[in-house]
């Protein structure tokens, strides 16, 4: 270090990491999974396989990808300077979910606010017969779609408010923790996470379950199955993610990683947890509620 | 683990020389935004020309009415193909290749902030593009009928009812779309946290503003994309009723978040080009950028207003009288940061001592071309006038005015500025210049003809049409492989340039200015390890 | 080409392109005033 870094920030050259395979495989895992998927779904043999395959190949990366990444971190290559690069990265990674979420919730609106209205409307406004007897009030299957019964709030989705709330809870008082290190309340916090989040989507399950069997509210429930499923599901998904991710987390603080200075990681997975909250508290207000 | 280190132990291993696997193994694995960057640009030149050859052959159908080379559906396949492969696997890799070479030159960092998932962002354009156009060839084994045949916006409910091809396109736009949230996160990530010491945001080169903001739009709007065509693939095979009036939902509401990415996506392929543009001005009239921080706030503007103008695009489609106004008033708005921009280049040019080498030519070039599009832009953009020229050829030469010579042109501006930087020997001038002359004149034959035929009424995206639009489709196709084949001296100044040639000194150009330049042509494998300091 | 120019150069092209910019904008104001006297059949 000469004279002059003195004037920088910056005490230390930043780590750009060693060439690594991992990327490629990584892209080949995802086109193989892609290709095995529309197999599937145009009904050739193989598909199934083919995405079997993919999935193999994109969890061997995750693996060894997020394990070297752990293996460095743990060796001490990264500090303040790239820390902030994941912690930019995190949030606009977040930012690009809350867009592919707001799609959902934007056809939503349109179906329940312009074209489910207009379907009812249609003898008034255009003068046409077709479908006379359609009113357009919502909850809403369309004029064709299979008769359902919706999903009431206050029963399994109110619980799942609490649990998925109270899960924002414990992982804060997990991190207090960590700031404090204090070692058991960490582990416990974020095991109690887990675990909130895994009976979540024990309920979540049972509520689709109840909905396709006793309910008639399938995926091809018109306008009101379609967007209850997808914003739904998608959500129950990144819940799934979160969770797996938070038990990663947790396998590492029981390991004693993480310090009160350097967690991103830690944090960057509850950042995550939490925004999967906040789209729940608005799928239950805007889904079941209203 | 809890030790407070001084000493760094896992600083051993990092930025040491240039020890990377060899061969093929180098650009598989590189974390290196010079490596990679030479990889997205090789591969949109790659697809320049295949999406190149695929439009000739819609253009060999045109010469004359009726169906003389292939079936409609073919036709309809290789216009959307088309279209996907130049926006998608063209000019936006081609404006990320610019941004992986040049950000951290010009903003003085040691590389991409996230090495790695830039890898992996390059990387998952090649399966991207083989599921594209893999349909093609599967055709030809029987299996599926071919690519998607929508166009490139696939509008339901034909994609809806469309073969295997839509299957393919849908997870091809995915795997695009994937990548491109990687690149933004780490054009975003590297220009806030890793500009050299004194760079505040106001001193920030352009061409990283042009880039910022197209990042933001590319985080707000691909998701959105992905959304749409996820809802698509399960209304095609897990029954929903997104885009289905039976099951109340609507094929309208997919134009609406088709065009709601559709739309800012026009200016994300642009927004780099703005960026680099005011460098190349100012380096060849040899003054000092015009107006920096209008165009900043020209770029914010742009962006902003960009995601809220995107029912242009379907003005016919029948939408209340409100909506319409609105749709129109807040498209012609763009003008005006736009005019801003314009206003800029042009000043940045006034009472310069202007010298046209290549770069310089299609600086100009793209600015009266660029012109024209924003023109008959406004002209599109009145409702009442739209009733008229919507879907018609009319729309395909603006946005070939946009794309083209506003897009294409303007990474050929970058390619020529930047190349001897790169390579570290001079590009042939005088090839450049034939390149540039013919790229104009035959751009000009071939799009000029069809603004005309879409006023006259030829709708766009039919193979055959009515005799008396004959003379212009004839000149119009003429002009197009002439266009097309003018492209190849293109790529073989690039070769030989790559190859050999004068050696270019570090400033390269007498009038540069910026970080870039004071490194020397080409730059070492890793530069700026230790920060410059900028004052 | 890359051209080093010498000072009586600079000056020479500086009054070029700002004469060059006169010619330009007096063309646009002709078509433009041109255009006016174009009446529609
Ligand atoms: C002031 C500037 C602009 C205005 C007011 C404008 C307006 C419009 C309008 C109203 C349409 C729809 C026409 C129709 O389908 O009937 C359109 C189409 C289009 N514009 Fe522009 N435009 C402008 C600039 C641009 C730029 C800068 C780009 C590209 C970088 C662009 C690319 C396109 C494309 C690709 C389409 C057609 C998409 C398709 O239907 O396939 N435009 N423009
Ligand atoms: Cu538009």
């Amino acid at each position: 270090m000469t004279e002059s870094m003195a004037a920088q920030p910056h005490s230390h050259h930043y780590h750009v990491p060693q060439p690594s395979l991992y990327p490629f495989i990584l892209s080949g895992g995802m086109f193989t999974l892609a290709l095995g998927f529309i197999l599937k779904m145009n009904g050739f043999a193989p598909g199934p396989w083919v995405m079997l395959g993919g999935v193999g190949i994109i969890l061997y990366v995750l693996f060894g990808w997020f394990g070297k990444v752990i293996g460095e971190s743990q060796a001490g290559a990264y500090r303040d300077w790239e820390d902030k690069s994941f912690r930019y990265g995190m949030v606009w990674f977040i930012a690009s979910e809350v867009a592919f979420f707001a799609a959902f919730f934007g056809a939503l609106f349109y179906v329940r606010t312009i074209s489910v209205p207009e379907l009812g409307n249609m003898v008034s406004a255009h003068g046409t017969t077709l479908w006379p007897d359609f009113t357009g009030a919502w909850p809403s299957a369309g004029p064709k779609g299979a008769q359902f019964t919706p999903m009431g709030a206050w029963g399994i989705p109110a619980l799942n408010t609490a649990l998925l709330l109270s899960s924002g809870v414990t992982v804060t008082w997990a991190h207090w923790a960590l700031l404090k290190n204090k070692r058991t309340q960490l582990n416990l916090g974020l095991a109690a996470t887990v675990l909130l989040g895994a009976t979540f989507l024990g309920f979540q399950a049972y509520e689709y379950y109840h909905a396709y069997h006793e309910l008639g509210l399938t995926l091809g429930a018109g306008a009101y199955g379609a967007t209850f499923y997808m914003l739904t599901g998608f959500h129950g998904f990144h819940v799934t993610l979160g969770a797996i991710m938070l038990t990663v987390i947790l396998g590492r603080t029981l390991k004693g990683h993480f310090t009160p200075e350097r967690h991103f990681a830690f944090e960057g997975v509850a950042w995550y947890w939490h925004f999967v909250d906040v789209v729940w508290l608005l799928l239950f207000v805007l889904v079941y509620w209203l | 683990m809890s030790v407070a280190t001084t000493t760094v132990p896992g600083h051993a291993g990092e930025h040491h020389g240039e020890h990377h696997p060899a061969g093929i193994l180098r650009w598989l694995t590189t974390t290196n935004h010079k490596d990679i960057g030479t990889m997205y640009l090789t591969f949109a030149l790659t697809m320049f020309f295949v999406g190149g050859a695929m439009i000739l052959a819609v253009r060999a159908e045109l010469w004359q009415p009726g169906l003389q080379l292939m079936k409609p559906e073919f036709f309809n396949q290789l216009i959307g193909i088309h279209a996907l492969v130049m926006i998608f696997a063209a000019l936006m890799p081609a404006a990320t290749g610019f941004a992986n070479w040049q950000i951290p030159l010009m903003i003085g960092a040691p590389d991409m902030a996230l090495p790695r998932v830039n890898n992996w962002g390059f990387w998952l354009l090649p399966p991207a593009a083989i599921l594209l156009t893999l349909p093609f060839t599967l055709a030809l084994f029987g299996i599926g009928d071919g690519a998607l045949a929508t166009g490139w916006t696939f509008y339901a409910p034909l994609s809806v009812q469309g073969g295997l091809g839509v299957d393919f396109a849908i997870f091809a736009v995915h795997i695009l779309g994937v990548s491109s949230i990687l690149g933004s996160i780490n054009i975003i990530v590297t220009i806030f946290n890793m500009r050299a010491p004194g760079m505040t945001m106001m001193k920030l080169p352009l061409f990283a503003w042009g880039w910022l903001i197209t990042a933001f739009l590319l985080i707000a709007t691909i998701p959105v994309l992905a959304g749409a065509v996820t809802m698509l693939l399960t209304d095609r095979h897990f029954g929903t009723h997104f885009f289905d009036a039976a099951g109340g939902g609507d094929p309208i509401l997919f134009q609406h978040l088709f065009w709601f990415f559709g739309h800012p996506e026009v200016y994300i392929l642009l927004l780099p080009v703005w960026g680099l543009m005011p460098h190349v001005l100012a380096t060849f009239s040899r003054k000092p950028i015009y107006g920096y921080k209008a165009q900043v706030y020209g770029f914010i503007g742009i962006g902003v207003l960009s995601v809220i103008v995107w029912a242009h695009h379907f003005f016919t489609v029948g939408m209340p009288v409100p909506a319409l106004i609105y749709f129109m008033f807040s498209t012609m708005a763009i003008s005006l940061p736009l005019a801003v921009l314009f206003f800029c280049w042009i000043a940045t040019m006034w009472k310069g001592a202007m010298s046209f080498e290549t770069p310089m030519l299609f600086a100009t070039g793209f600015i009266v071309l660029f012109g024209i599009a924003g023109l008959t832009g406004l002209v599109l953009a009145d409702v009442a006038a739209d009733a008229q020229y919507h879907h018609s050829y009319f729309v395909v030469a603006h946005f070939h005015y946009a794309l083209f010579a506003g897009g294409i042109m303007g990474v050929m501006t970058g390619v020529y500025y930047w190349l001897p930087k790169w390579t570290g020997h001079m590009y042939d001038e005088k090839l450049g210049k034939w390149h540039f002359w013919l790229t104009v004149v035959s751009f000009n034959l071939t799009f000029i003809p069809q603004f005309f035929l879409g006023l006259a009424g030829m709708p766009r995206r039919i193979p055959d049409y009515a005799l008396q639009f004959t003379e212009f489709n004839m000149i119009s196709t003429v002009a197009a492989f002439i266009l097309g084949l003018s492209q190849l001296l293109f790529a073989y100044n690039i070769w030989k340039c790559v190859k050999g040639g004068p050696k270019a000194s570090d400033k390269v150009w007498e009038g540069a200015e910026g970080l870039e330049w004071q490194l020397p042509s080409p730059p070492p494998y890793h530069s700026w390890e230790t920060q410059p300091v900028v004052k | 080409m890359n051209a080093n120019f010498t000072e009586a150069e600079l000056a020479q092209r500086r009054t070029a392109s700002r004469r060059m910019a006169w010619l330009i904008g007096a063309v646009v104001l002709a078509i433009y005033i041109i255009g006016f006297f174009f009446k529609r059949g």
